[in-house]
């Protein structure tokens, strides 16, 4: 049992985990004076990586190690960066505890599948995707229906490689809810031009990611 | 469309206990279903710890809906999630259900399990604001509020809890009721502790104020008669639930509090129309009767799909 994960949950999770396929990099920026969500969050993902041996933990600097950061384009901490084969630009930003815990396990699922899990149209649709898209769902830890969202966005990243998204749990980042006028969640942002709240089903979310793709978004 | 023609025999609405056993059943009997729900777990979402739903001593209700979802995910049915029932009318022998987000499923019976949301105040404001600082969820929404003023409407347990609850984050929370405080006395008791709490009794909210977000409330002081306005930067709503049957449009009988009138088999007003949990007349609104009530819904639209 971890200092973080009770034996109950990592019993769940390693059950979970016996269906991974292939290995899975969980990328943890952190800073040398951890704040108290970023030793939580790399106590996490310490955790997590011991469940299977599938996963492997990296974990970086934020300060010293910038290069690696901007590699990532991993912009502040704490973040876990989930990657495959390759990087896939799926991000978490802030502690994914509460309820986005299911999120990162759904997420390393996906990426240890390497399949997105998306319908075959929603696929030929992002293949029509050539510019970037920035997605960002702001969160707390305590909603049902944000781990939907991020879900959703973290499958389209997975997908098309110029989609990134990021969960940002806003109670770390209280900056950026004020930035962006999170007072409700989930709160979708992509390319810092459109927004809405709530979850949306596949199709709708599709429509409004390829809303970007218009010229001057 | 394809989606268009295909006829499902069980068409459910709603995706919480009552609608997610009704799931079950109805796949386990291999009725063609499509369940279309906001989300999968309903009220129970909201449900911090549930202590009588036999099997568990203690379980909160998200985990517990968990284990639904599972249980539902291999019974062959289609889910549509999140997606939201805007219209139910019948169209010859088959009932055709549409969508919020655009889609429309035909089929032979419906079961209705909708539930309850929160009541509105219906007062100018409210609606504009809903997601600018007007929410009806505190466990959701009350990070994004610290070190913030906020009011909390209404004055039974979960305005109460909700109070409490924000004020370990807010920098000022207000309460605002119509009349005495209608909680548990020890929640009220917790609440006088609180120094961060105001309770406005006797107040009734006018308008909530903002344009971008809000800004503030302008309440009325029942007995004096005079308006006060209070700077704010978030707004609770907590005053009880009603029946999600907008979408029904006047088509099954209801009773004085909007919920549909089932007979002991789930039956409505309407023929091949059946109901279950919150959304009923059926006293009790608890997940394990919510749970029977679906069992006993897709088990009559069986029973009435064989008869056909």
């Amino acid at each position: 049992m971890g200092l973080i994960l009770s034996q109950e949950v990592e019993d769940e999770v390693r059950e979970i985990f016996k269906g991974l396929k292939e290995p899975v990099e969980l990328i943890v920026f952190t800073q040398e004076l951890e704040c108290q969500f970023c030793r939580e969050n790399r106590q996490l993902a310490e955790e997590l990586t011991a469940l299977s041996p599938q996963l492997k933990l990296s974990v970086y600097n934020f300060l010293t190690e910038r290069e690696v950061a901007l590699e990532y384009w991993v912009d502040m901490v704490p973040a876990i960066v989930v990657k495959g084969e390759k990087d896939y630009g799926i991000k978490f930003y802030g502690i994914p505890g509460g309820y986005e815990f299911n999120s990162l396990i759904e997420t390393i699922k996906m990426v240890s599948l390497r399949d997105s899990g998306l319908s075959e149209r929603t696929r030929d649709a992002l293949r029509s995707i050539k510019k970037p898209v920035d997605i960002k769902v702001f969160v707390t830890l305590t909603c049902p229906y944000c781990p939907g969202a991020v879900k959703l966005a973290h499958q389209f990243a997975f997908e098309s490689p110029f989609i990134q998204s990021a969960m940002v749990e806003v109670a770390e980042f209280p900056h950026l809810a004020n930035k962006y006028n999170v007072y409700a969640v989930p709160k979708t942002v992509l390319n810092e031009s459109i927004s809405f709240e709530g979850a949306l089903p596949e199709d709708l979310f599709l429509a409004e990611v390829l809303k970007t793709q218009a010229s001057g978004i | 469309m394809m989606e268009k023609e295909e006829i499902y025999d069980v068409l459910i609405v709603g995706g919480g206990p009552a609608g997610m056993t009704a799931g079950l059943y109805a796949g386990r009997k291999n009725l063609k279903t499509i369940l279309i729900s906001q989300d999968l777990g309903g009220q129970a979402l909201w449900t911090l710890t549930v202590e009588n739903f036999m099997g568990y001593l203690s379980i909160s209700g998200p985990d517990l809906m968990a284990k639904f979802q599972r249980q539902i995910s291999s019974s062959g049915i289609r889910i549509r999630v999140p997606d939201e029932a805007v219209e139910l009318k019948k169209e010859s022998a088959l009932f055709v259900i549409k969508t919020k987000f655009g889609g429309e499923y035909r089929g032979k019976t419906v079961i209705v399990a909708t539930g309850k949301r929160p009541k509105r105040l219906d007062v100018p404001g409210e609606k504009e604001l809903t997601g600018r600082g007007v929410s009806y969820c505190v466990t959701c929404d009350a990070p994004l509020f610290a070190n913030k003023s906020v009011a909390v409407i209404g004055g039974g347990n979960s305005a109460v809890s909700a109070a409490l609850d924000l004020s370990k984050l807010a920098s000022k929370v207000y309460l605002v009721a119509r009349s005495a405080l209608k909680a548990d006395p020890i929640l009220i008791e917790k609440l006088g502790k609180e120094e961060k709490v105001t309770v406005l009794l006797g107040f009734l909210p006018k308008e909530i104020l903002g344009k971008e977000r809000v800004v503030g409330i302008v309440v009325i002081d029942q007995k004096k008669g005079e308006e006060k306005e209070i700077s704010l930067d978030g707004v609770f709503v907590e005053v009880g639930l009603v029946p999600n049957t907008d979408f029904l449009k006047g088509l099954l009988a209801v009773n004085e509090l909007g919920e549909i009138i089932v007979n002991c088999n789930c039956e409505t007003s309407e023929e091949g129309v059946f109901a279950c949990g919150d959304v009923t007349n059926v006293s009790g609104k608890q997940i394990i009767i919510a749970c029977g009530e679906g069992a006993k819904a897709a088990l009559a639209a069986y029973r009435y799909l064989l008869k056909r």
